[in-house]
């Protein structure tokens, strides 16, 4: 480089902007965090953890947890960490040094969870996690099994209907940093459709990986099906709709006379405009109900006789999915009209408006 | 163009001749390119025959698209002296997101109308960089990446998912193809279009010129904030252009979204030889850098390799590369 | 000829004093460290004015500011009898000054016609002119007859100026200063890295653009060279012009005396 940049202008600049990032960060946990104060007053307050902005379901979560708990007259403090583990090792002090009753949330910060459950225990809060386990903490999820199994057999019934489990192809859309909720959602799903049609070989399981992102997942699932040239009939399951989309997304591309058809998952796409025609179906979870779930741990713990302990995805409180064709989902109301609902009737989503309960 | 290789002895002989373009590689680069994008696909296409496809074009077209019309944005920056751009996951999803909303409008305006106003935006992100870039006068590398951290935390209080109508006319053309991708022929026109206007304009060579040397472009009357301006706000055209063509291919995404394509646009400006001290490089030469890169990530997956080999690959392939420049670089300032 | 070294395009009629440029209490600081604390000039058409000064007197620091590449602090400089305010190298470009730079300004990565006609591209014919496209054939042609016409020697007009050796580089700026200079050429130290052929040559070149008119500032630490080219010389001490003297009655040794403050000039040439 030509130009000097003076390393003094740097240090400023670099100074400023985690002046003003410390500032937003503390607006944002400042505005809903007001309603809380010191809540030793016999008042039960509980402490909400919102992961980021990622979804609109992760702050509709929020809006349904602080409505049923204006409900039982109790008084909830709202934090959002953005996914950044440091930002949520400070939500963790703040909720302990207001003395919240109870804390529930998505804790997305996965590496911090172990302290942050030692100190929780040790200041006497229970914790209520979603969907991600952690020793100590109650559970409360979606059954991924449950969703791959049963949006595999559901995918599988459609297939055997209309190409008579004639599959030549199976594009699994993984997105292997989920873990075990990939194997049991994707697997699962792989395996629900062999349920249904035990005759498609082996060989003609693929996988692709993604990010979670269809930037990520569109080319990959494009070059898997480029490899493979010679299928007819081809079948697309995933962990998300996004996923399948992304692999339906790549065969219109690339055109050809194949037919393609694809099972999602977690409701993301399914029913809207952006869903490709060719996706059959998918499962909702109703995420944005999850409180309804929590609350009813939480009555107990208010009462003074908690529940026994049951903190993983075996023994915890199992949400079931919603499995839907693409028609019965575009008949399901939206997240805001959901969120709006269950915060008043205080129901399960599931109950609510799953059309195949 | 291939003295720079020329024996040393055979020079000498020659002596009274001039030597000739010392440090200027591009016909070997542009050799190197070509040699090893044929080996891949000779390679792949005798151990798996259903490689040499029309299909497996149109996958790869897909790919490039918009990589190349990115590198092509980076690497009018890096030949203008500001080094790197950050900011590219950002300068391309802002136009993006803007499209997108604007198409999923209950009364759309005219598709030209809404392409034009995405480009529009790629110019005012590039725009914002230089200013910064040019008015506090720190490194566009540590400005780059503090307005891509901001874009995208503000695009993220904007939006969580975006979606795009998949009957819109841009979804039609964005995911159609002639032969290849219809995506795949922007690209082309963009580099065709790109690469004489910085090699034969005066705007071009003043541009070049900065990226060489400022104090010797300052001396020559060139206005460096100018020229800031100009790599800046050309290469959001490019991010502009994408941006559009981004929406246009995919239907669904969210703001982190573009963040991968990053590496990828780095990778092909560093592939095509473009100098990372600025003042040279051809834009020609990103169409085999892309096309190489994209074509080996189509055909490890011939070969069954999964996403975490493929990174492992274009890694080798960037140290190759660099290896190989440096190599040049010393022999031909010997 | 075409590349503009024709006499009728070369200075006007200086005014009524005769000066090309006056350059008056020129002062430059670099924080607290003051390069130039007073310096003037006055230079005539048509003569070569020499510099001289120990290292570090500020001769490239006066040469930076008559050449607009650093703004004065303090001072007036005067063109032709107009004021002008010399704030970017563009301003002295257009006021007709040509610089050749201590450490060149060339663009390392570009060839030597480009290097020439840097900031001053020639246009293509027709249309693709319009649109801002040079012509590299009309700029190479160009290029090649200045060299042969003042007999550089660069190894090619299409190599990078980074394979040239120091010469050869220097003798392709000397020739860019002379395509370009109308009015004043300003050489720093021109012949420092030169042999003796090319010294010669550059000595030489100092006379042609006097021969044409043209009024030429040349810093040098070689005093022999200065008697055989220079019509006068100022002698710059400690940020400080001394004096201006005619070389041809001032001998080496006051030469020698006045720079290293050993010689006290009787006149100084500095404006109250
Ligand atoms: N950019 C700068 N920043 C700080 N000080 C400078 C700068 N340029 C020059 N100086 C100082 O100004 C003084 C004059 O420097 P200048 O280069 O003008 O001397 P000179 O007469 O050209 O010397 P030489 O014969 O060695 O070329 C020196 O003390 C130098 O250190
Ligand atoms: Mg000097």
């Amino acid at each position: 480089m030509h130009i000097k940049y003076s390393f003094r202008r740097v240090a400023v600049i670099v100074a400023a902007a985690a002046l003003s990032l410390g500032a937003l960060s503390a607006c944002s946990s400042g505005d809903s965090g007001g309603a809380g104060g010191s809540s030793d007053d016999g008042d039960f307050t509980v402490g909400v953890l919102v992961a980021g902005h990622d979804a609109p379901w992760e702050e509709q979560q929020a809006d349904v947890a602080t409505a049923l708990a204006e409900k039982r007259g109790w008084t909830t403090i709202v934090l959002t960490y953005d996914n950044d583990p440091s930002t949520f090792t400070r939500n963790v002090s703040t909720l302990i040094s207001k003395k919240v009753d109870a804390v529930v949330g998505f804790m997305v910060a996965t590496g911090a969870n172990a302290a942050a459950q030692q100190r929780f225990e040790a200041a006497g809060i229970p914790v209520i996690t979603y969907d991600i386990a952690q020793d100590g903490w109650y559970f409360v999820g979606v059954d991924n099994a449950a969703s791959g199994k049963l949006n595999g057999e559901a995918f599988g019934n459609a297939l055997k209907e209309k190409w008579d489990c004639d599959v030549d192809l199976v594009l699994e859309g993984h997105q292997s940093a989920a873990g075990a909720v990939d194997e049991q959602r994707t697997g699962g799903e792989a395996e629900g459709l062999l349920s249904v049609c035990p005759d498609i070989p082996e060989s003609a399981f693929q996988s692709f990986d993604s990010d979670g992102t269809a930037a990520a997942a569109q080319p990959a699932a494009r070059n898997l099906l480029t490899a493979n040239p010679n299928a007819k009939h081809i079948a697309v399951v995933g962990i998300n709709d996004i996923n399948v989309q992304a692999a339906l997304d790549a065969q219109n591309q690339l055109g050809g006379d194949a037919e393609i058809l694809g099972w999602g998952q977690d409701g993301g796409l399914i029913g809207t405009d952006a869903a490709s025609p060719n996706m059959l179906g998918s499962a909702f979870y109703f995420l944005e109900g999850y409180p309804h779930y929590s609350f009813q741990i939480l009555d107990k713990i208010a009462a003074g006789n908690p529940p026994e302990m049951a903190d993983t995805a075996a023994n915890g409180l199992l949400i079931p999915p919603c499995v839907v064709t693409a028609a019965e989902a575009a008949d399901v109301p939206s997240g805001d009209e959901r969120t709006k609902e269950i915060g008043e009737k205080d129901e399960a989503g599931h109950d609510l408006f799953c059309p195949t309960k | 163009m291939t003295t720079a290789l020329t024996d040393q002895k055979t020079r000498a002989v020659t002596a009274p001749r001039p030597r000739t373009l010392k440090g200027d590689h591009y016909g070997i680069t542009a050799a190197a390119l070509l040699g090893a994008l044929v080996i891949v696909i000779v390679v792949t296409t005798v151990l798996h025959p259903d490689f040499f496809s029309g299909r497996t074009l149109i996958a790869i077209g897909f790919t490039m698209a918009i990589t190349g019309i990115l590198s092509v944005g980076q690497a009018i920056i890096t030949i203008s002296g500001a080094v790197l751009d950050l900011s590219i996951p950002a300068g391309l999803m802002l136009p993006a997101w803007a499209v997108a909303t604007m198409l999923g409008a209950s009364n759309p305006l005219p598709t030209a109308l809404i392409v034009l106003i995405g480009v529009a935006l790629g110019v005012v992100w590039g725009g914002i960089n230089a200013l910064i870039v040019t008015t506090l006068k720190i490194n566009p590398i540590i400005v780059t990446l503090g307005t891509n951290f901001i874009g995208i935390a503000i695009l993220s209080m904007q939006f969580t998912t975006a979606t795009v109508p998949g009957r819109s006319e841009l979804s039609m053309f964005g995911n159609g193809s002639l032969l290849l991708p219809n995506i795949w022929w922007v690209m082309l026109v963009v580099v065709l279009v790109a690469a004489p206007l910085l090699r034969y304009t005066r705007s071009g060579r003043h541009l070049t010129a900065t990226g060489g040397s400022v104090p010797a472009a300052r001396s020559r009357g060139i206005s460096i904030r100018g020229m800031r301006y100009l790599a800046f706000c050309t290469a959001g055209i490019c991010y502009g252009i994408a941006g559009v063509l981004f929406a246009g291919s995919t239907s669904n995404f969210n703001p982190m979204g573009s963040a991968s394509l990053l590496l990828s646009v780095i990778a092909a400006v560093i592939l095509a030889g473009v100098r990372m001290d600025g003042g040279r490089g051809s834009i020609l030469l990103l169409l085999p850098a892309c096309a190489l890169l994209a074509t080996v990530q189509t055909a490890l997956v011939f070969f069954g390799l999964d996403a975490a080999m493929q990174s492992v690959f274009q890694g080798a392939i960037l140290i190759i590369a660099l290896a190989g420049d440096g190599y040049l670089r010393k022999r031909s300032t010997r | 000829m075409p590349h503009g070294l024709d006499t009728t395009s070369a200075a006007s009629p200086a005014t009524a004093n005769g000066y090309v440029l006056e350059a008056a209490g020129i002062r430059k600081a670099f924080g607290a460290n003051v390069a130039i604390s007073n310096a003037s000039m006055n230079l005539r058409e048509a003569e070569v004015m020499g510099l001289v000064g120990d290292n570090g007197a500020g001769k490239s620091t006066f040469l930076k500011i008559l050449s607009g590449s650093q703004p004065a602090d303090e001072g007036t400089i005067t063109i032709e009898g107009k004021r002008v305010e010399l704030r970017t190298p563009a301003d002295a470009l257009a006021a007709g000054i040509e610089t050749v730079y201590q450490d060149l300004a060339l663009v390392d990565t570009m060839d030597a016609a480009q290097n020439v006609f840097l900031g001053r591209e020639r246009s293509a014919a027709g249309l693709a002119g319009l649109f801002g496209f040079v012509s590299d054939r009309k700029m190479r042609a160009e290029v090649g007859e200045l060299v042969k016409d003042l007999g550089v020697n660069i190894p090619s007009l299409r190599a990078t100026v980074r394979s040239m050796s120091g010469g050869q580089r220097q003798s392709l700026a000397i020739a860019r200063a002379v395509l370009w200079g109308r009015r004043i050429v300003i050489l720093d130290e021109p012949t420092a890295a030169l042999g003796v052929r090319e010294t010669a040559h550059v000595l030489d070149l100092i006379r042609r653009l006097r021969d044409r008119g043209i009024s030429v500032i040349v810093v040098s630490h070689n005093m022999q060279q200065l008697r055989e080219v220079a019509d006068r010389v100022t002698v710059m001490r400690l940020g400080r012009t001394v004096t201006t003297r005619d070389i041809a009655s001032t001998s080496v040794e006051d030469l020698i005396g006045l720079i290293t403050g050993a010689v006290i000039p009787d006149e100084t040439i500095s404006t109250p």
